[in-house]
């Protein structure tokens, strides 16, 4: 009985759900102990060389309230936007994050309103982690229209897409700053992307900008630099 | 009626014994009886900070001088620039928070400025806007919003020195208390009684 209380804690703290209440997210399995490997990031390596000479830039992270985060790019002299995007999911798109709700145009506009909140032009780099996997294709176009708005002219953005091409679960990553060139990847359990990217199809998603890089890893990530 | 007309036959049937005085207690008991011993809570209520309780809530402005303890809920303004902000666990807070430094347990949705140290702790949630020198953030706790440190004042440049006695001596006395440098100096130190024999000279 304990056992399974703390297998619920586990996996609520790890970002799943009760799985009576949540069939959609009940596919997201979670590690007891979540294991966090550094690993070297030439994408981060190229994001910091854009910010890193200049000073009191508006960043935005999605990944929430990180300590490492927030002293790292507080550090640079930069003022830091902190959002938990999965939070921001279950909480316009409800818990169970459906497809059907992530359809729903009201509700996309509600996202919007809510986690991208910014003046136009007014952001000048965006952590978007692997963010757009977990939505919908509807939800990730006007995501990726209005991080076009927000974002200044030549300013940066770094994502992180899965390279399996299958419909299986992948792994939900937590990530965290280290250093400019490395980043530090939590295993916090398994979940089934909502959409799998191809390099083209990342492409075709960011079409309106200036340039998509991308950086292969070992780890089955790629790692994009969008820039505006 | 009846129980009055009762109470009236047996006052007539049956007279109230004679009034004896109780003996006097020894003082040592009286004093046993009127001053309870110390509970860790008073002693903590003397001596820690001041506290609002979970079942408070206050809507306006609060002041204070000393540490303060908020568990209950607050909408309005905080404000505590000399001392330190704990919001407890229980804690629900809709105001601007402006303090030396904010521990954070509860639920805050307002913008917080913390001039010395900002502490976000597990558990937490906190919607607003933060602008803090020192900033920490346990794993656990949900925030959004934006943080902005802030930069340490740069320190004042050192004052000028005092002119030596050689120097004051050579100078006539309504010369020296007219000079730029120590009305400055006067007028940095902000001292009202300093200033007065200046004005004084003067005239």
């Amino acid at each position: 009985m304990l056992d399974g209380l703390k297998d619920w804690i586990d996996r609520f703290r790890a970002g799943g759900e009760d799985e009576g209440r949540s069939p959609q997210r009940s596919r997201r399995t979670a590690q007891r102990q979540p294991t966090s490997v550094p690993r070297p990031s030439s994408a981060l390596r190229e994001f910091f060389e854009s910010i890193r000479d200049q000073m009191g830039l508006n960043i935005v992270d999605f990944s929430g309230a990180c300590q490492a985060n927030v002293t790292f790019i507080t550090g640079l002299g930069h003022r830091l936007y902190a959002e938990s995007f999965p939070h921001a999911v279950e909480t316009i798109f409800g818990s169970d994050a459906s497809p059907i709700s992530m359809r729903n145009p009201e509700k996309i506009g509600n996202f919007l309103q809510y986690s991208l909140n910014f003046e136009p032009q007014s952001v000048d780099a965006i952590l978007l982690w692997d963010s757009l996997e977990w939505l919908e294709p509807d939800a990730q176009r006007a995501v990726v229209g209005r991080i076009f708005e927000v974002l200044r002219p030549n300013g940066v953005l770094f994502a992180v897409f899965h390279s399996e091409n299958s419909a299986t679960d992948v792994p939900v990553h937590y990530f965290k700053l280290l250093d400019p060139e490395t980043l530090s990847v939590a295993d916090t359990g398994t979940d089934r992307p909502h959409r799998q990217f191809t390099n083209r199809s990342i492409e075709k998603l960011f079409e309106r900008c200036q340039s998509v890089k991308f950086f292969l890893s070992r780890d089955n990530l790629r790692e994009v630099i969008v820039r505006r | 009626m009846s129980m009055w007309s009762s109470r009236q036959r047996g006052r007539d049937e049956e007279p109230a014994p004679p009034y004896t005085p109780p003996a006097a207690e020894p003082m040592r008991e009286r004093l046993v009886v009127a001053t309870p011993a110390p509970t860790p809570n008073t002693v903590y209520a003397s001596n820690g900070p001041a506290m609002v309780g979970k079942a408070v809530v206050v809507k306006g402005e609060i002041h204070s001088r000393e540490d303060l303890y908020i568990d209950g809920e607050i909408q309005g303004t905080v404000e505590l620039m000399e001392s330190k902000l704990t919001i407890g666990p229980n804690g629900r807070i809709q105001a601007a928070v402006r303090a030396r430094e904010v521990v954070v347990f509860g639920n805050v949705q307002g913008n917080v400025e913390a001039l010395e140290k900002m502490e976000i702790r597990k558990d937490a949630r906190l919607v607003g806007d933060i602008r803090t020198a020192r900033i920490v953030i346990e794993d656990g706790a949900y925030f959004k919003g934006n943080i902005d440190i802030l930069k340490p004042e740069p320190k004042p440049a050192p004052k000028p020195a005092t002119p030596s006695p050689a120097a004051s001596a050579s100078s006539s006395p309504e010369g020296s208390q007219n000079s730029p440098a120590k009305s400055a100096s006067v007028g940095e130190q902000g001292n009202a009684r300093v200033a007065e024999p200046v004005r004084g000279g003067k005239s």
